[in-house]
This record gives C-alpha cells, sequence and structure tokens, in this order.
C-alpha cells in the first residue's frame, strides 16, 4: 500500500505534484500576502519588546541586542517559511473521503505530501524575498561566516523541513479523530513558535522551560538552524544537534508511518 | 426591545448547538484559554529576563493582560467573532438574512457567539486579580467606577473594528485572513504599555487601529502612569469613549456596505 | 390593489471579469475592468391575492433576480415593486413579516439543531401567537408526515426531509406570499409529490399567493394556472398556462404500439418524432386533420396493441419557443 516506487516516470509525477503546490500558492497570493503582513507585524513587535527588555543593557547572557535581533529575522522567517500546509490539506482529504482515492493512485502518499509541502514551501520563497528587505531592516542580518557553515545551515534546515512534513502529516491525521480542530490548531502555532524559539530564543528561557523544549522537535525549525547559521552553535554541540535531527526525523517517520497504518485500517473499516 | 429578545434567542441556539458536540466543546474553550495563556507566558519569561518592560513591572504587565482579555472575553459573548460574513457574503447564505424580520447585523453577531469566549472571561478575571495581588492594588470607589466605564468602553472597541473588516467582505473576497490579522494584533500588541513603541507607532496603535485603547491605556491610567503618556491626563482618561465613536462609525460603515450589497448583487 | 404589483422594473449587475482580490477590488472601485449586465430590462406585472404564479425562463434569464427585488434583498435600478402594500427593499423588515421564502439550494433551518427548535426560533422570530404557532405545527407535520424525523438534527436528514422542514419553516407564520426558488430540485419522485400535493393544499385552502420558480415544468403545469416567461431580462408571456400552450403548441401528440416490433408506422398528415421498439410517437395538427381520422387511419393500417392521444407537454412547448427565437 505505501511501495515506494522509485522510477523515472513517477519522479516527473512528483514535480507535477510541486508545481501543482506552488501554482496554488500563487493563486491564494491574497492570502499569502496577509499572512507575510503578519509575519512582518509580529516580527516588528518582538523587535520592540527586546529592544525594550534591553533598555541600556549591551548583552544578556552574553547575547546582544543586535545578534539577538538578528536571530528572531532568521527564525521567524524560517517558521514562516516551514508552515505546514499539509494538516489542512490531509483533513480536507479525509473529510471529503478523497483520502480513498490517494490510496490507489500509483505514486505513494507519503511522496505525494512531501511533494506538496516543498512546492508550497517553494511557492512561498518570492514571498520571503519580498519581505527580506523589510525584515533585514528591523533586525538586520550579515551572511553566513563561511561556506562551511552556510551548507550546514542548509542541512539542518532541510531537515528541519522534513520534521515539519511529518509533523503536518500526523496533524492531518487527526481529522481521522476529531472535527473539531481550530482552537488546536491556535495553540499549536504558538507552540511550535515558543518552544521553536522563534519567539525568545532558547538561551533565554529558563531551565525547565528549555528542558521541555530540547525535548520537542520544534527548535529544528528554528532554533536549531538560526544557531548554526549565526556560529552560536559549534564543534561538538553542532554534530550532536545535526545528529539528533537525524534521529527526529527517523523517528518521525516511523511514528507516522504507524499512526498512518492504524488510520487506514480505521478507514477501511468506516468504509473509507 | 423584541429584537432583543429574539437576539438572546438565536444566542441561545447556537450556544446550545455548540453543547451538543459534547466534549470537543470543552477542548475548544480549554484550548482557547490555553492560546491566551501562552501570551502571558512570553510576558513572563521576557520579564524574567529583564528589570521590566518600559519601566513596567512583572505585576502591572499582568494586571494589563488580565483587564485586556477580560474585556476581550466580555466582547466576544456579546458581539461574537463576527468572522461568519466573508463565507456567508461568498456562498450566498447571507441573502436569508435580509429575508427575516430582523436587523441582519444581528443575526451575524448571533451566529458567531461561542463558548470559547467565556474560557476568556474568567481566564481574564483570574489573571486580572492575579495582577492586583502582585501590583496590592487597592481600588477606591472612583478607581471602580473607571473600571466599569473602561470595561465598557473597551468592549465596543475590537467589535467595531472587526465589524469594519468584516464589512469589507462586501467588496472584497479575502477579508477573512485580514480579519485574522486584526484579531492577532489586538491579542499581540495591545498587550504592551504604549511607552515602549516610538511615537509614531504609538499614534497608529491609539488612532488608526486603537489596540492600545482596550486596556493598555486605561491601565495605564488606573496605575497611575499617565505621565509616561506624554498627552493631558483627561485626554486619556477619556478613552473608554473612543470604544463608542468607533462603534458608531463602524455601524456606518456596515450600513454602507449593506446597501452596496444591495445594489449590486454578488 | 394587487398583491404584487411591479412596474417597469430595471436592475443591472456591475460584474468584474476577474475574482475580487485587494487589486482587482481597487480597480473596480476605479471604474474599470468591469462590465455592465442587464439582468432585468423593463418588467411589469400584477399577481393577486390567492394566485399560484409560474415565473419560468433560462438560467441567467432573470428570474433569481425577481425573486431577490420582491424579497427585499436587492434594491432596483428603475420602476417600482409594491408587495402587500409594502415597499421591499424600503421596509425589508415589514416585508419579511409578510412573505416566506423557499430557497431551493440553501437552506434556512439551523444546521446542528433538531428540527423542532428551528421551528421554535422561526416562531420566536416571527412573533406567532403561542396557539396559533401550534395549531400550524400540528397541522403540517400531519400533512407533511414529519413526526419521524422532527426531533432529528438538521445536518442528518435526507434531501427530501429537509426540504419539507424548510417548507413548513415558511408557512408556519401564515405569510400572505410564499416564494419558491426550485423547491422540488434534486428530489426523487415521491419527495417531488408530497411536495406537490402539499403546495396544493396550501394554494386551496389559505389565501397564500405562491410565486414559483422552477426548471421542472411538470409541477408547473400542475400548480399553477398562470405562468410568466422571461427571457434575457424581459417577460416573453405572461398569461395562462393553457393559452401558452395553445398559441405556440397548437399540435397534438399521437403514441401507437403495434403487437410486433420493428414495423414502420407512417400516417398521411401526421409526422413521426420518435420511435422506441414497438411504439411510435406522432405529432400533428388537430386542425387539419381530425383526430378521429387518423385513428380510424392507424387502426386500419396496422394492429394495434395500444393508442394515446395528448396535448404536448409545456415543457416541449417552451422548448419551441427558445428554439424560435
Amino acid at each position: 500500500m505505501d511501495r515506494q516506487i522509485a522510477t523515472w516516470p513517477n519522479a516527473l509525477a512528483y514535480l507535477r505534484l510541486v508545481s501543482m503546490a506552488a501554482r496554488t500558492i500563487y493563486v491564494y497570493r491574497a492570502n499569502i500576502g496577509v499572512n507575510l503582513l503578519a509575519m512582518v507585524v509580529q516580527l516588528y513587535l518582538l523587535k520592540v519588546v527586546w529592544s525594550a527588555v534591553y533598555a541600556g543593557r549591551s548583552t544578556i547572557a552574553g547575547v546582544g541586542l543586535d545578534e539577538l535581533l538578528q536571530y528572531l529575522v532568521l527564525s521567524n522567517i524560517q517558521v514562516w517559511l516551514l508552515s505546514p500546509s499539509l494538516p489542512a490539506f490531509v483533513q480536507d482529504r479525509v473529510r471529503t473521503g478523497q483520502i480513498a482515492i490517494d490510496l490507489v493512485r500509483p505514486v505513494a502518499f507519503r511522496g505525494q505530501l512531501i511533494a506538496q509541502q516543498a512546492g508550497t514551501t517553494v511557492g512561498m520563497l518570492p514571498f520571503v524575498l519580498l519581505a527580506l528587505p523589510l525584515a533585514v531592516g528591523m533586525g538586520g542580518l550579515r551572511l553566513p561566516s563561511s561556506l562551511v557553515m552556510a551548507c550546514l545551515y542548509a542541512i539542518s534546515l532541510s531537515l528541519g523541513f522534513l520534521i515539519v512534513t511529518q509533523i503536518g502529516l500526523l496533524l492531518g491525521l487527526l481529522a481521522f479523530w476529531t472535527l473539531e480542530t481550530t482552537g488546536f490548531l491556535a495553540l499549536y502555532r504558538f507552540v511550535v513558535q515558543f518552544f521553536g524559539g522563534a519567539l525568545v530564543p532558547l538561551w533565554f528561557l529558563p531551565p525547565p522551560l528549555r528542558g521541555v523544549a530540547e525535548l520537542l522537535p520544534f527548535q529544528f525549525q528554528a532554533f536549531v538552524p538560526a544557531s548554526i547559521y549565526l556560529d552560536r552553535l559549534g564543534g561538538d554541540e553542532l554534530l550532536h544537534a545535526l545528529a539528533l535531527q537525524v534521529l527526529w526525523v527517523v523517528g518521525l517517520f516511523v511514528l507516522s508511518r504507524l499512526v498512518w497504518q492504524w488510520a487506514i485500517t480505521r478507514a477501511v473499516i468506516n468504509g473509507g | 426591545m423584541r429584537a432583543l429578545s429574539t437576539y438572546r434567542r438565536l444566542v441561545a441556539a447556537n450556544l446550545t448547538a455548540e453543547l451538543r458536540h459534547g466534549p470537543s466543546a470543552l477542548v475548544g474553550l480549554v484550548m482557547s484559554f490555553g492560546f491566551q495563556l501562552t501570551g502571558l507566558l512570553f510576558l513572563w519569561v521576557v520579564l524574567d529576563r529583564s528589570g521590566g518592560l518600559g519601566g513596567w513591572t512583572k505585576g502591572e504587565v499582568t494586571f494589563l493582560y488580565g483587564l485586556r482579555l477580560l474585556v476581550r472575553g466580555l466582547s466576544l459573548l456579546v458581539f461574537g467573532r463576527l468572522d461568519g460574513l466573508p463565507g456567508l457574503v461568498h456562498s450566498g447564505g447571507f441573502d436569508r438574512y435580509l429575508v427575516r424580520p430582523l436587523p441582519p447585523l444581528l443575526q451575524v453577531m448571533a451566529a458567531r457567539v461561542s463558548l470559547n469566549a467565556l474560557g476568556d472571561v474568567v481566564g481574564g478575571v483570574t489573571i486580572f486579580l492575579l495582577g492586583n495581588t502582585l501590583v496590592r492594588f487597592s481600588w477606591s470607589p472612583t478607581d471602580l467606577a473607571y473600571l466599569v466605564l473602561v470595561i465598557l468602553g473597551g468592549c465596543l472597541l475590537e467589535p467595531a473594528l472587526r465589524l469594519i473588516v468584516a464589512s469589507l467582505s462586501f467588496w472584497f473576497v479575502g477579508t477573512g485572513r485580514l480579519l485574522f490579522v486584526v484579531d492577532d494584533l489586538f491579542n499581540s500588541a495591545g498587550n504592551y504599555p504604549l511607552s515602549i513603541f516610538d511615537g509614531a507607532i504609538q499614534l497608529v496603535f491609539t488612532l488608526a487601529v486603537p489596540v492600545a485603547l482596550v486596556a493598555s491605556v486605561p491601565a495605564t491610567v488606573l496605575l497611575a502612569r499617565t505621565p509616561e503618556l506624554g498627552v493631558q491626563p483627561l485626554v486619556a482618561q477619556a478613552v473608554p469613549f473612543a470604544g463608542l465613536i468607533w462603534f458608531v462609525t463602524a455601524h456606518r460603515v456596515w450600513q454602507r456596505a449593506l446597501r452596496s450589497y444591495q445594489s449590486t448583487g454578488h | 390593489m394587487a398583491t404584487i404589483h411591479v412596474r417597469h422594473l430595471r436592475k443591472q449587475y456591475r460584474t468584474s471579469r476577474r475574482p475580487h482580490d485587494v487589486l482587482g477590488g481597487l480597480r473596480a472601485l476605479l471604474g474599470r475592468d468591469s462590465i455592465v449586465v442587464c439582468a432585468l430590462d423593463d418588467v411589469s406585472f400584477d399577481i393577486e391575492e390567492g394566485e399560484c404564479v409560474g415565473y419560468i425562463g433560462q438560467n441567467g434569464a432573470g428570474k433569481s433576480t425577481t425573486i431577490k427585488l420582491l424579497t427585499g434583498i436587492l434594491v432596483p435600478d428603475g420602476g417600482e415593486i409594491e408587495v402587500a402594500g409594502l415597499v421591499p427593499w424600503r421596509q425589508r423588515e415589514r416585508n419579511a413579516l409578510n412573505i416566506g421564502a423557499v430557497f431551493g439550494q440553501r437552506t434556512q433551518l439551523w444546521w446542528d439543531l433538531p428540527l423542532i427548535d428551528s421551528f421554535e426560533l422561526i416562531g420566536q422570530m416571527y412573533r406567532i401567537p403561542r396557539a396559533r404557532y401550534r395549531r400550524n405545527l400540528d397541522h403540517f407535520v400531519d400533512l407533511l408526515d414529519m413526526a419521524a424525523f422532527i426531533e432529528t438534527p438538521v445536518r442528518q436528514l435526507s434531501l427530501g426531509q429537509r426540504m419539507r422542514g424548510d417548507l413548513v419553516a415558511a408557512m408556519l407564520y401564515e405569510p400572505r406570499i410564499l416564494y419558491l426558488d426550485e423547491p422540488t430540485i434534486g428530489l426523487d419522485v415521491l419527495a417531488r409529490e408530497r411536495i406537490r400535493l402539499f403546495l396544493e393544499e396550501i394554494n386551496r385552502t389559505g389565501r397564500t399567493t405562491i410565486v414559483l420558480t422552477t426548471h421542472d415544468l411538470r409541477d408547473v403545469e400542475r400548480l399553477c394556472r398562470r405562468v410568466l416567461l422571461i427571457d434575457h431580462g424581459r417577460l416573453l408571456y405572461d398569461g395562462a398556462v393553457d393559452e401558452l400552450k395553445k398559441v405556440h403548441a397548437s399540435y397534438r401528440l399521437l403514441t401507437v404500439e403495434t403487437i410486433h416490433a420493428g414495423i414502420v408506422v407512417t400516417v398521411p398528415g401526421a409526422e413521426v418524432i420518435r420511435r422506441e421498439g414497438a411504439k411510435t410517437w406522432l405529432r400533428f395538427c388537430p386542425e387539419q386533420h381530425s383526430v378521429a381520422e387518423l385513428i380510424a387511419d392507424v387502426t386500419r393500417r396496422y394492429e394495434i396493441a395500444d393508442l394515446a392521444v395528448a396535448e404536448p407537454e409545456l415543457e416541449a412547448v417552451v422548448r419551441g419557443i427558445y428554439e424560435g427565437l
């Protein structure tokens, strides 16, 4: 049922899915634009608050205001770019029963989801480029310190992307169990941002909260890649973080596979 | 007025419908309240790292937050979320409201009153009381009277802005998302003392999108921090009346939008 | 004064070619990128109390626009409307108390609540005195056989059940005028028949004026004595259904079924319009060839199993009018 069919024709099919998802973003560009506006406003508010916090002081826990602002710009853009489109996508298909057809398609469903998420992210890139001057104007952003660091950043971000995709699928599968998800999604959005480190960098979280954040996968969307970019994570710690990321990707893959199988059997029992 | 008793019945019907969904209604309430708590969590974490926010202590910020949340909850309970309108206009379901012997605005309001608002009210009161204890506020009769005025005025502000944005859906598609942004602003920028923003933005948050007038400025007055606002004390104290002005304006916009709907169809 | 009085009614729409996102909306505000569509052009008619009138036309002809103008949803660009002495768009809420409306494709019932709750809310909204509410409710529930599902949430009802619910909701407060927009759409044969019987009943007993908009011309044929045909915003025909048939379709249909299949049936003076198995449908003009002659002719030539003469259906007549345009 979930076999990965990796042949040339199917690669094209995936690409087409990616482009379809990207084009959908363009169709809804007004929505995305408003989303972008919301992100920029949030970034601005964060800047104001943190500047007020720093009033008079040059560093807090060894981090200067400039660096903090750059961090905020980077992590917020990352969270925005990687925002999951899958929950709504999967939920919609479960509700309309379309999911039954998805299972029969020659392209593996999981592959479809990655293509969908990838397409969404690709579609949103132009918007990021649009917002970049604005965001940078707020906090400033320097280039990565070296090519190596830039590559490591890219790797970390890609792993973060995979993690988001898996989580997105799991969230989408929630539709099998519950109808009411709007309140949950609002809360989820905050949890991702807070424990991901987009509102408060994890360096600043009090120990109990920091401990929780480090146990969760959300740090890999914002905090970890951004820290790598800003040279705040190096050497052993860096390798450790990347290894942890890979572990999460694998773990989530297994988990989502299990939940997926469970959901399918449940769907079959309910008659689709 | 007869219309008001019908309004009450419509709201009751909507709430009953929510309750019929059983546990998920409770879950929704808890989630919604949980979401509001997270805003406070963020502020507390930030304040742990600094001496204060614009000179405001943790207790004072909590006081402000509680006031805002309580006002928001009350306004949601009375006016509803007003976010059903874009969908209704788009689908043509709004026509039905025009065929009923009841002002369409009341019907739009009643349709989106939700139990979640109750969570906001309870949460807001709790946090406000907490803030009171932290600040060791002592309430004089004038303070209490002013609080009532603040709550009444504040309850009108957010719905007024929502109504204006919602009315736009008679002309534009996609105002639903804009409503979300406005909501976000009230939930975030409205929590901060006005003094941390620079002058131009202060004007924006008091005149253009009056998030600061809901609770921030009134709290400043109650906490006897009026001087930091840089305006005449009377201006700051008169803020609750802005709610009335905004609401009247919003109603005008609504009526204009309604006339446009009727003359252009959809 | 007629119950519904319409004179020189005119309505235009300004629509843009693109959906209104922010940019499109701005463009529309500036007056560019929009086309003016004339939905109604100089429409006039009177409907008396107690009439049951069919309002027919193709999609986009102006039917929905007329109904929306009569119910007060839209404001006309020209002309006058008066319904039960009120101007609908000016005195919308008062007009609402006089009218009932059933829009076939959108229910007015509360989705998550039991059907009876919707009725209670309607009762409250339209200020129906308690005794009258109870009497009407019992009467309609009985008439439409709804006791079995009156406690069921509306979202669990079938289309036919929901339609019955909508009809009752519209009639509970005994409106003077009932507007029906596609009330039988999507219903199966039995459900449609039930609705038709109900409408016949209320038109017969009460003094309710009924305006029926539908694509199913069998409904019109069955329920209405008068029909208004609208096309491209203008009234093409306003008069009795019988007259319409007589004027525009003065032919008769002859159906012949032979005992043995495969026989080609032809009769001088009649035109074959369809053949299927042992049945042949013929069309003839009774003014030129008498019915008796034709029947005698056919029976003389062939061995007949069955034979029938019928009037043209309204559907065919209207189609003919459109094709003639």
